[in-house]
């Protein structure tokens, strides 16, 4: 079923991720030595010490493909490549001794990929600058990376839609689109990597820290800001630096990097019309909206916080944090539980499975998806107003314009379905595993969105299995689980076909 | 001194639940035993650290505590006041105090050392109104316990051997490799 | 190249709009 020759390319093509993760090291390295942290530089010599052994025997061992790179070998490299990525970038983080075990390391570098944010990290208050560099650049490269594997999946795919690619093209080139995109990608990335880190490292200046200081902590909370991965280098979280300013310059830039990157691209070609045509955009302004003005309500109303400064620094940052699959609080977790109550961290859990854009380093449903899905009520009430051989036409504009199809409800609510399992699955794991019930639904939406808020569920007490399903959950949710469908529909039309 | 240090025992216990509290406090002091709650610090008020906050800040919202824990992080100034953020390994909390303080704390803790041990004494607020919600604490006093020093970080030899074996190995096989693609 | 950078501040500034609504929405919601 897979031949030696993908056997062949898949190592050969994780062999050169890992010579590219063996050259990502080199930044933490050089915040190690610029912090004098001679002990860190140690550790990331070690782990680019191995990924380059691992990858150039890799690249020897299996000799260079010859003509593209198919389908099987495409999905193979997917899968394997992330994995032993994932225990390459943990071996320095492990050596740091700040984690639990070799596999609570492993969880946070997936949690990183992933742009989730969960962690298992302790004593992060003493965390050096060159790891938590490399905690940061995980989740900002890992956002970019994600990005472009799942555009790789979708490459023939159809806006919001879903479409099984088993047994089709399989020669087909995978290389030289994917290429063009991510190149467009790393362009806006980079150029709000450098405004981002500027503005944040000024507030932060302004705000009391030092130049250096502010100048690292302005970068980290920007990549962990635009990937919406939720990372920061305390355990407070953004509460840490007990600052307006900064909190706003951060949601700027975490709802801005959970757009889809089509937008970003459009509106940096001069279509800046469709900031508002957007279907994705308006479903994410009418549920956002919404959700921020039930959980202030309800935070209002039981007199957590009355002040219009207070709802915004909290009820709103913690909803668009959510909502964005980012993950950022400035609130402890136990607080949402213990002092927010039920009905807000309802409206929280609604807004991290909703989520953020698709084509992002967002999670959940997405929403063209949740768009699509209100076109679809629209459509049908329609329909049911209308005699039954009238024509009814609904519209909608996602880049371009479109008439509303089967297939691309079938996709949207297909997805959906997907997410809502995996949720369920990871929902009743945490159930199972003996903790209430409204923190595992909330926790389990995170993971399962990619999000990273928590309310105190993912520690390094819990339980190994279910550390090892949150990773699964991670993953398979940020792929959008095309990559898990995709290798199942394979394995099983090749073997009918045979 | 008793009165004070019932008061501080409370916790906003109230009526009949203060007054069995009371007695057997009373009992127990009498029989040498250790008082059922935290220990006090200045004027009575309990001891917490980082953690007990968090876990339960509306149990201690408005209440006068005495905070334990380790200056972490990098403190800002902000005109006559400062933050400090006080941990315990777990969270930290954000302490609010005159900018005097910076004349008995030295620098917060992180991976090259490890920060000021103090006890800072103050009101604690579930969601401060006055910092836009934040937890928090208003420092009225405070005092170092411990000095802060710095942490060490020496990595035995072989340690900077293996890294340096395992890079040198890794670039003699890169090399390899290209040399190999260019050939093949 | 220039217009990327307006789209930069397009950007920027849609979202600070919406951020500003929200703040709005805060207000209208501090005073009921």
């Amino acid at each position: 079923m897979v031949s030696r020759q993908d056997l062949a390319t898949v190592g050969y093509q994780t062999g050169r991720v890992l010579w590219g993760i063996a050259a990502l090291m080199v930044i933490p390295v050089v915040v190690a030595i610029a912090s004098r942290e001679w002990a860190v530089v140690a550790d990331f010599l070690t782990g680019m010490g191995v990924a380059l052994v691992g990858g150039s025997a890799l690249v020897i061992l299996c000799r260079r493909p010859s003509g593209r790179v198919t389908w099987t070998q495409g999905m193979l490299t997917a899968g394997v490549s992330w994995l032993v990525a994932m225990v390459v970038c943990a071996i320095p983080s492990w050596l740091s001794g700040h984690y639990g075990s070799f596999g609570d390391a492993c969880f946070d570098v997936m949690s990183g990929f992933t742009t989730t944010g969960l962690v298992l990290i302790q004593d992060l208050d003493h965390v050096s600058d060159g790891l938590n560099t490399w905690r940061h650049l995980l989740s900002y490269l890992g956002g970019q990376g994600m990005i472009v594997l799942a555009l790789t999946f979708l490459a023939r795919g159809l806006p919001g839609g879903y479409k099984l690619y088993v047994g089709e093209g399989k020669d087909e080139r995978l290389l030289p689109s994917v290429v063009h995109t991510a190149r467009a990608i790393w362009v806006i990335s980079v150029v709000y990597l450098g405004l981002g880190t500027l503005v944040l490292g000024l507030v932060a200046w302004h705000e009391g820290m030092p130049p250096y200081r502010a100048f690292l902590h302005g970068m980290w909370v920007f990549m962990a800001a635009w990937s919406t991965g939720g990372f920061a280098p305390h355990t407070q979280n953004i509460l840490f630096y007990h600052s307006a300013p900064f909190e706003v310059a951060a949601m700027v830039f975490f709802v801005l990097g959970s757009f889809n990157f089509g937008l970003h691209h459009a509106v940096w070609t001069g279509n800046r019309r469709e900031l508002v045509r957007n279907l994705e955009l308006q479903a994410f302004a009418a549920t956002s909206v919404t959700l921020s003005l039930l959980v202030a309500g309800v935070l209002s109303a039981r007199g957590v916080y009355r002040a219009t400064v207070d709802l915004f620094r909290k009820a709103v940052f913690q909803v668009l944090s959510a909502h964005t699959t980012t993950g950022f609080m400035t609130v402890y977790p136990t607080q949402i539980p213990g002092q927010w109550g039920d009905l807000a961290l309802v409206g929280l859990t609604l807004a991290m499975i909703l989520g953020g854009s698709a084509s992002s380093t967002a999670g959940g449903f997405k929403g063209v998806r949740v768009g699509l899905a209100a076109k679809t009520l629209v459509h049908e009430v329609r329909r049911l107003l209308v005699p039954e051989s009238a024509l009814v036409v609904t519209r909608f504009h996602f880049f371009r314009d479109f008439t509303l199809e089967d297939r691309h409800v079938r996709g949207a609510l297909f997805i959906m379905g997907l997410y809502s399992v995996t949720f369920v699955v990871a929902a009743t794991a945490t159930v199972a595993a003996g903790y209430p019930v409204a923190h595992s639904l909330f926790e389990a939406a995170s993971a399962t969105g990619n999000v990273g808020l928590t309310v105190g569920v993912t520690s390094p007490a819990m339980p190994w299995y279910l550390k090892a399903l949150y990773v699964v959950v991670m993953w398979a949710g940020r792929l959008e689980f095309m990559a898990v469908l995709v290798l199942l529909g394979y394995a099983v039309y090749r073997r009918r076909l045979v | 001194m008793m009165v004070q240090l019932l008061r501080g025992c409370q916790h906003g216990l109230s009526g009949p639940t203060a007054l069995l509290a009371v007695l057997l406090t009373a009992v127990l002091l009498g029989a040498g035993m250790p008082l059922p709650c935290h220990a006090l610090g200045r004027g009575g008020a309990p001891v917490v650290t980082p953690s007990d906050l968090a876990a339960e800040v509306r149990r201690y919202d408005g209440q006068q505590v005495t905070l334990r824990g380790e200056v972490i992080g990098t403190v800002m100034r902000r005109g006559e006041y400062v933050w400090v953020n006080v941990g315990d390994g777990s969270t930290a909390v954000g302490v609010w105090a005159p900018a005097r303080i910076l004349e008995e704390i030295g620098p917060g803790g992180g991976y090259a050392r490890e920060g000021d041990t103090v006890e800072v004494t103050g009101t604690f607020h579930a969601a401060c109104p006055l910092h836009g919600g934040d937890p928090d604490l208003h420092a009225v006093a405070w005092q170092v316990v411990e000095k802060g020093r710095a942490r060490e970080h020496r990595l035995p030899p072989w340690r900077w051997g293996i890294a340096a074996g395992l890079v040198g190995a890794g670039l003699v096989l890169t090399a390899a490799a290209t040399g190999l693609a260019r050939r093949g | 190249m220039w217009q990327s950078m307006v789209g930069v501040l397009a950007e920027v500034g849609a979202v600070t709009v919406y951020l500003l609504v929200l703040f709005g929405l805060c207000a209208v919601v501090s005073r009921w």
